[in-house]
Protein backbone atom coordinates (compact mmCIF):
# COMPACT_ATOMS: atom_id res chain seq x y z
CA UNK A 1 0.00 0.00 0.00
CA UNK A 2 2.60 2.52 1.10
CA UNK A 3 4.94 1.75 -1.78
CA UNK A 4 2.12 2.23 -4.23
CA UNK A 5 1.14 5.45 -2.61
CA UNK A 6 4.71 6.69 -2.41
CA UNK A 7 5.15 6.01 -6.09
CA UNK A 8 1.99 7.91 -6.78
CA UNK A 9 3.23 10.84 -4.76
CA UNK A 10 6.57 10.71 -6.52
CA UNK A 11 4.94 10.90 -9.90
CA UNK A 12 2.63 13.59 -8.72
CA UNK A 13 5.42 15.70 -7.27
CA UNK A 14 7.52 15.16 -10.38
CA UNK A 15 4.58 16.26 -12.47
CA UNK A 16 4.24 19.49 -10.56
CA UNK A 17 7.88 20.19 -9.95
CA UNK A 18 7.73 23.06 -12.38
CA UNK A 19 4.72 24.58 -10.68
CA UNK A 20 5.87 26.86 -7.91
CA UNK A 21 3.41 28.59 -5.73
CA UNK A 22 2.10 31.44 -7.78
CA UNK A 23 2.85 29.77 -11.06
CA UNK A 24 -0.02 27.34 -10.74
CA UNK A 25 -2.39 29.73 -12.37
CA UNK A 26 -0.08 31.42 -14.80
CA UNK A 27 1.14 28.18 -16.28
CA UNK A 28 -1.91 26.07 -16.37
CA UNK A 29 -5.07 27.36 -14.84
CA UNK A 30 -6.21 29.19 -17.93
CA UNK A 31 -5.98 25.96 -19.85
CA UNK A 32 -7.14 23.68 -17.09
CA UNK A 33 -10.11 24.68 -15.00
CA UNK A 34 -9.73 21.46 -13.06
CA UNK A 35 -6.33 22.59 -11.84
CA UNK A 36 -7.77 25.94 -10.80
CA UNK A 37 -10.47 24.18 -8.83
CA UNK A 38 -7.83 21.93 -7.25
CA UNK A 39 -5.74 24.95 -6.28
CA UNK A 40 -8.81 26.57 -4.74
CA UNK A 41 -9.62 23.42 -2.79
CA UNK A 42 -5.99 23.17 -1.67
CA UNK A 43 -6.07 26.77 -0.47
CA UNK A 44 -9.17 26.09 1.60
CA UNK A 45 -7.61 22.92 3.02
CA UNK A 46 -4.49 24.82 4.05
CA UNK A 47 -6.54 27.64 5.58
CA UNK A 48 -6.75 25.95 8.97
CA UNK A 49 -8.88 28.57 10.69
CA UNK A 50 -10.92 29.42 7.57
CA UNK A 51 -10.18 33.16 7.76
CA UNK A 52 -9.54 33.45 4.02
CA UNK A 53 -5.78 33.72 4.42
CA UNK A 54 -3.01 31.19 4.77
CA UNK A 55 -0.48 32.16 7.41
CA UNK A 56 3.14 31.02 7.50
CA UNK A 57 2.26 28.56 10.24
CA UNK A 58 -0.59 27.08 8.20
CA UNK A 59 1.59 26.98 5.12
CA UNK A 60 4.54 25.41 6.94
CA UNK A 61 2.38 22.65 8.41
CA UNK A 62 0.94 21.89 5.00
CA UNK A 63 4.24 21.69 3.17
CA UNK A 64 6.13 19.90 5.94
CA UNK A 65 3.39 17.28 5.85
CA UNK A 66 4.14 16.69 2.17
CA UNK A 67 7.88 16.58 2.99
CA UNK A 68 7.07 13.87 5.55
CA UNK A 69 5.24 11.89 2.88
CA UNK A 70 8.32 11.97 0.69
CA UNK A 71 10.72 11.07 3.47
CA UNK A 72 10.21 7.31 3.16
CA UNK A 73 12.83 6.29 5.73
CA UNK A 74 11.79 9.05 8.14
CA UNK A 75 15.32 10.29 8.69
CA UNK A 76 14.34 13.91 8.26
CA UNK A 77 16.03 14.19 4.88
CA UNK A 78 15.03 13.77 1.27
CA UNK A 79 17.83 11.92 -0.42
CA UNK A 80 18.48 9.30 -3.05
CA UNK A 81 15.37 7.68 -4.43
CA UNK A 82 13.16 9.79 -2.19
CA UNK A 83 14.12 12.79 -4.24
CA UNK A 84 11.72 13.30 -7.13
CA UNK A 85 12.94 14.59 -10.49
CA UNK A 86 13.25 18.32 -9.96
CA UNK A 87 13.86 21.46 -11.92
CA UNK A 88 14.73 24.93 -10.72
CA UNK A 89 12.76 28.11 -11.29
CA UNK A 90 14.27 28.39 -14.75
CA UNK A 91 13.19 24.88 -15.64
CA UNK A 92 16.72 23.50 -15.53
CA UNK A 93 17.10 20.00 -14.16
CA UNK A 94 18.57 19.83 -10.68
CA UNK A 95 20.62 16.89 -9.50
CA UNK A 96 19.08 15.18 -6.49
CA UNK A 97 20.74 16.28 -3.29
CA UNK A 98 20.60 15.45 0.34
CA UNK A 99 18.00 17.90 1.52
CA UNK A 100 17.68 18.47 5.22
CA UNK A 101 14.56 19.73 6.95
CA UNK A 102 16.51 22.89 7.76
CA UNK A 103 17.45 23.76 4.19
CA UNK A 104 14.01 22.74 2.98
CA UNK A 105 12.37 25.07 5.52
CA UNK A 106 14.67 27.88 4.47
CA UNK A 107 13.75 27.40 0.80
CA UNK A 108 10.05 27.18 1.57
CA UNK A 109 10.22 30.34 3.67
CA UNK A 110 11.82 32.16 0.74
CA UNK A 111 9.07 30.96 -1.59
CA UNK A 112 6.43 32.07 0.88
CA UNK A 113 7.93 35.55 1.12
CA UNK A 114 8.03 35.83 -2.65
CA UNK A 115 4.41 34.79 -2.96
CA UNK A 116 3.35 37.20 -0.21
CA UNK A 117 3.15 40.20 -2.54
CA UNK A 118 1.66 42.64 -0.04
CA UNK A 119 4.00 41.51 2.73
CA UNK A 120 1.30 41.03 5.33
CA UNK A 121 2.69 37.64 6.36
CA UNK A 122 -0.27 35.76 4.96
CA UNK A 123 -1.27 34.48 1.54
CA UNK A 124 -4.59 35.41 0.03
CA UNK A 125 -6.27 33.09 -2.47
CA UNK A 126 -4.92 35.32 -5.23
CA UNK A 127 -1.39 35.17 -3.87
CA UNK A 128 -1.72 31.41 -3.46
CA UNK A 129 -2.66 30.92 -7.09
CA UNK A 130 -0.43 33.67 -8.45
CA UNK A 131 -3.23 35.88 -9.71
CA UNK A 132 -1.93 38.79 -7.66
CA UNK A 133 1.19 40.39 -9.08
CA UNK B 1 35.21 14.75 56.30
CA UNK B 2 32.90 17.43 57.43
CA UNK B 3 35.41 20.02 56.24
CA UNK B 4 35.23 18.78 52.66
CA UNK B 5 31.48 18.49 52.49
CA UNK B 6 30.82 22.16 51.90
CA UNK B 7 33.10 22.60 48.86
CA UNK B 8 31.59 19.44 47.36
CA UNK B 9 28.13 20.84 47.88
CA UNK B 10 29.12 24.09 46.23
CA UNK B 11 30.67 22.19 43.32
CA UNK B 12 27.55 20.07 42.90
CA UNK B 13 25.38 23.17 42.98
CA UNK B 14 27.60 24.78 40.37
CA UNK B 15 27.32 21.76 38.10
CA UNK B 16 23.58 21.72 38.50
CA UNK B 17 23.37 25.40 37.72
CA UNK B 18 25.59 25.12 34.69
CA UNK B 19 23.62 22.13 33.36
CA UNK B 20 20.35 23.91 33.80
CA UNK B 21 21.89 27.14 32.62
CA UNK B 22 23.03 25.62 29.34
CA UNK B 23 19.52 24.44 28.59
CA UNK B 24 17.81 27.52 29.87
CA UNK B 25 20.03 29.98 28.02
CA UNK B 26 20.59 28.11 24.77
CA UNK B 27 19.67 30.24 21.78
CA UNK B 28 18.23 27.38 19.80
CA UNK B 29 16.45 24.36 21.25
CA UNK B 30 14.95 21.22 19.73
CA UNK B 31 11.90 20.17 21.69
CA UNK B 32 10.06 16.94 20.93
CA UNK B 33 6.78 15.44 22.04
CA UNK B 34 7.09 11.67 22.18
CA UNK B 35 4.16 9.27 22.38
CA UNK B 36 1.98 12.36 21.97
CA UNK B 37 2.80 13.41 25.52
CA UNK B 38 3.41 17.01 26.41
CA UNK B 39 7.12 17.72 26.76
CA UNK B 40 8.52 20.76 28.50
CA UNK B 41 11.97 22.09 27.55
CA UNK B 42 13.59 24.63 29.88
CA UNK B 43 14.42 27.90 28.18
CA UNK B 44 14.78 31.58 28.89
CA UNK B 45 11.60 32.81 27.25
CA UNK B 46 11.65 36.39 28.53
CA UNK B 47 12.30 37.76 25.04
CA UNK B 48 9.97 35.45 23.20
CA UNK B 49 10.30 32.22 21.25
CA UNK B 50 9.85 31.45 17.57
CA UNK B 51 9.64 28.14 15.77
CA UNK B 52 12.46 27.95 13.23
CA UNK B 53 12.32 24.40 11.82
CA UNK B 54 9.46 21.94 12.08
CA UNK B 55 10.71 18.35 11.95
CA UNK B 56 7.50 16.48 12.62
CA UNK B 57 4.82 15.62 10.16
CA UNK B 58 2.50 16.13 13.09
CA UNK B 59 1.44 19.74 13.06
CA UNK B 60 3.04 22.36 15.28
CA UNK B 61 0.50 25.12 15.92
CA UNK B 62 1.23 27.75 18.52
CA UNK B 63 -1.24 27.67 21.36
CA UNK B 64 -2.46 24.22 20.38
CA UNK B 65 0.53 21.86 20.13
CA UNK B 66 3.35 24.18 21.13
CA UNK B 67 3.79 27.23 23.26
CA UNK B 68 5.94 28.72 25.94
CA UNK B 69 5.64 30.01 29.46
CA UNK B 70 8.05 31.55 31.90
CA UNK B 71 9.75 28.20 32.49
CA UNK B 72 10.36 27.22 28.90
CA UNK B 73 8.85 25.73 25.76
CA UNK B 74 6.25 22.97 25.60
CA UNK B 75 5.23 20.72 22.72
CA UNK B 76 2.50 18.11 22.46
CA UNK B 77 0.82 15.54 20.20
CA UNK B 78 3.97 14.66 18.29
CA UNK B 79 5.16 18.17 17.48
CA UNK B 80 8.94 18.22 17.10
CA UNK B 81 10.69 21.40 16.16
CA UNK B 82 13.65 23.66 16.63
CA UNK B 83 12.90 26.88 18.44
CA UNK B 84 14.87 30.11 18.47
CA UNK B 85 14.89 31.96 21.75
CA UNK B 86 14.71 35.73 21.94
CA UNK B 87 16.13 37.62 18.99
CA UNK B 88 18.32 34.74 17.87
CA UNK B 89 17.58 33.41 14.38
CA UNK B 90 19.04 30.12 13.19
CA UNK B 91 20.71 30.36 9.83
CA UNK B 92 19.99 27.40 7.59
CA UNK B 93 20.62 29.08 4.27
CA UNK B 94 24.14 27.82 3.59
CA UNK B 95 23.39 24.17 3.10
CA UNK B 96 25.55 22.70 0.36
CA UNK B 97 22.43 21.22 -1.14
CA UNK B 98 20.51 24.47 -1.04
CA UNK B 99 19.90 24.37 -4.79
CA UNK B 100 18.37 20.91 -4.49
CA UNK B 101 16.39 22.15 -1.49
CA UNK B 102 15.05 25.09 -3.48
CA UNK B 103 14.02 22.82 -6.35
CA UNK B 104 12.42 20.37 -3.95
CA UNK B 105 10.57 23.18 -2.23
CA UNK B 106 9.25 24.37 -5.56
CA UNK B 107 8.06 20.87 -6.39
CA UNK B 108 6.45 20.11 -3.07
CA UNK B 109 4.83 23.51 -2.88
CA UNK B 110 3.44 22.90 -6.35
CA UNK B 111 2.07 19.58 -5.22
CA UNK B 112 0.68 21.03 -2.00
CA UNK B 113 -0.82 23.98 -3.85
CA UNK B 114 -3.14 21.76 -5.82
CA UNK B 115 -3.62 18.71 -3.59
CA UNK B 116 -6.38 19.49 -1.17
CA UNK B 117 -5.55 16.82 1.33
CA UNK B 118 -3.41 13.77 0.66
CA UNK B 119 -5.60 13.31 -2.31
CA UNK B 120 -9.00 11.81 -1.79
CA UNK B 121 -8.64 9.84 -5.00
CA UNK B 122 -5.57 8.12 -3.57
CA UNK B 123 -7.57 7.05 -0.58
CA UNK B 124 -10.45 5.73 -2.61
CA UNK B 125 -8.10 4.04 -4.98
CA UNK B 126 -6.21 2.30 -2.21
CA UNK B 127 -9.21 1.65 -0.06
CA UNK B 128 -9.26 -2.09 -0.47
CA UNK B 129 -5.62 -2.44 0.42
CA UNK B 130 -6.31 -1.40 3.98
CA UNK B 131 -6.20 -3.88 6.79
CA UNK B 132 -6.90 -3.19 10.42
CA UNK B 133 -3.64 -2.09 11.94
CA UNK B 134 -2.25 -0.72 8.72
CA UNK B 135 -1.95 2.65 10.32
CA UNK B 136 1.31 1.70 11.95
CA UNK B 137 2.82 2.87 8.70
CA UNK B 138 3.34 6.56 9.21
CA UNK B 139 3.60 7.11 5.48
CA UNK B 140 0.22 5.67 4.67
CA UNK B 141 -2.67 7.79 3.52
CA UNK B 142 -4.79 9.57 6.02
CA UNK B 143 -8.47 9.59 6.69
CA UNK B 144 -10.34 12.74 7.55
CA UNK B 145 -12.89 12.76 10.34
CA UNK B 146 -15.11 15.59 11.45
CA UNK B 147 -15.70 15.60 15.18
CA UNK B 148 -17.72 18.34 16.84
CA UNK B 149 -18.53 19.27 20.39
CA UNK B 150 -22.10 20.53 20.72
CA UNK B 151 -23.34 22.56 23.68
CA UNK B 152 -19.85 22.40 25.20
CA UNK B 153 -20.36 18.73 25.99
CA UNK B 154 -17.77 16.09 25.31
CA UNK B 155 -18.32 14.15 22.14
CA UNK B 156 -16.48 11.00 21.23
CA UNK B 157 -15.90 9.97 17.62
CA UNK B 158 -14.99 6.38 16.96
CA UNK B 159 -12.62 6.04 14.06
CA UNK B 160 -13.63 3.52 11.47
CA UNK B 161 -12.93 3.01 7.85
CA UNK B 162 -13.85 0.79 4.97
CA UNK B 163 -11.11 -1.75 5.28
CA UNK B 164 -11.99 -4.57 2.96
CA UNK B 165 -14.71 -5.68 0.68
CA UNK B 166 -16.27 -9.08 1.13
CA UNK B 167 -18.88 -10.31 -1.32
CA UNK B 168 -18.75 -6.86 -2.87
CA UNK B 169 -20.35 -5.36 0.22
CA UNK B 170 -18.98 -2.59 2.33
CA UNK B 171 -17.47 -3.66 5.60
CA UNK B 172 -16.51 -1.24 8.31
CA UNK B 173 -13.66 -1.89 10.72
CA UNK B 174 -12.97 0.03 13.84
CA UNK B 175 -9.37 1.06 13.86
CA UNK B 176 -7.00 0.63 16.71
CA UNK B 177 -5.16 3.92 16.82
CA UNK B 178 -2.40 2.64 19.05
CA UNK B 179 0.16 2.88 16.27
CA UNK B 180 -1.45 5.76 14.44
CA UNK B 181 -1.29 9.49 14.67
CA UNK B 182 -4.19 11.88 14.84
CA UNK B 183 -3.72 15.46 13.86
CA UNK B 184 -5.98 18.45 13.87
CA UNK B 185 -6.44 19.24 10.23
CA UNK B 186 -8.91 22.07 10.09
CA UNK B 187 -10.56 23.99 12.85
CA UNK B 188 -14.28 24.57 12.27
CA UNK B 189 -15.08 26.37 15.51
CA UNK B 190 -14.22 29.88 16.55
CA UNK B 191 -13.06 28.34 19.79
CA UNK B 192 -9.41 27.41 19.51
CA UNK B 193 -8.91 23.67 19.73
CA UNK B 194 -6.05 22.96 22.11
CA UNK B 195 -4.65 19.47 22.31
CA UNK B 196 -5.16 17.89 25.72
CA UNK B 197 -7.42 20.74 26.73
CA UNK B 198 -10.52 20.50 24.58
CA UNK B 199 -9.52 17.72 22.24
CA UNK B 200 -7.50 14.54 22.33
CA UNK B 201 -7.51 10.95 21.24
CA UNK B 202 -6.96 7.43 22.49
CA UNK B 203 -6.77 3.96 20.98
CA UNK B 204 -10.36 3.97 19.72
CA UNK B 205 -11.18 7.47 18.68
CA UNK B 206 -11.11 11.20 19.10
CA UNK B 207 -12.78 13.31 21.77
CA UNK B 208 -13.71 16.96 21.64
CA UNK B 209 -15.33 19.23 24.20
CA UNK B 210 -15.95 22.83 25.18
CA UNK B 211 -16.87 24.02 21.73
CA UNK B 212 -14.00 22.57 19.75
CA UNK B 213 -15.19 21.49 16.32
CA UNK B 214 -12.66 20.30 13.81
CA UNK B 215 -11.67 17.99 11.02
CA UNK B 216 -9.01 15.51 12.06
CA UNK B 217 -6.70 13.39 10.00
CA UNK B 218 -5.64 9.90 10.97
CA UNK B 219 -2.48 8.51 9.48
Amino acid sequence: MSKRLTNHWLSRVALYCALPLGAVSTLSVAADQGLADAADAAFKAADFDANGKVSWEEFRNRVVNVFGHMDANADGRIAGQEHPPAVDAQGKEVQPGNVSAESFTSAVADAFKQADKDGDGELSAEEWSGKKS
Amino acid sequence: MHIHAKPLLVLASGLLLSTFGNAAFARSIVCESQERMTQHCPADTRNGVSLSVQYSRASCRQGSTWGYDNRGIWVSNGCRAQFDVGDYRSNHGNDRDSRAAAALAIGLIGAAAIASHNDHNDRDHDRYDYRPGDYHNSHGPSQRITCESQDNRQHYCYVNLTCESQDNRQHYCYVNLRHASVDLDQQLSRTQCRYGDNWGWDNSGIWVQDGCRAVFSVY
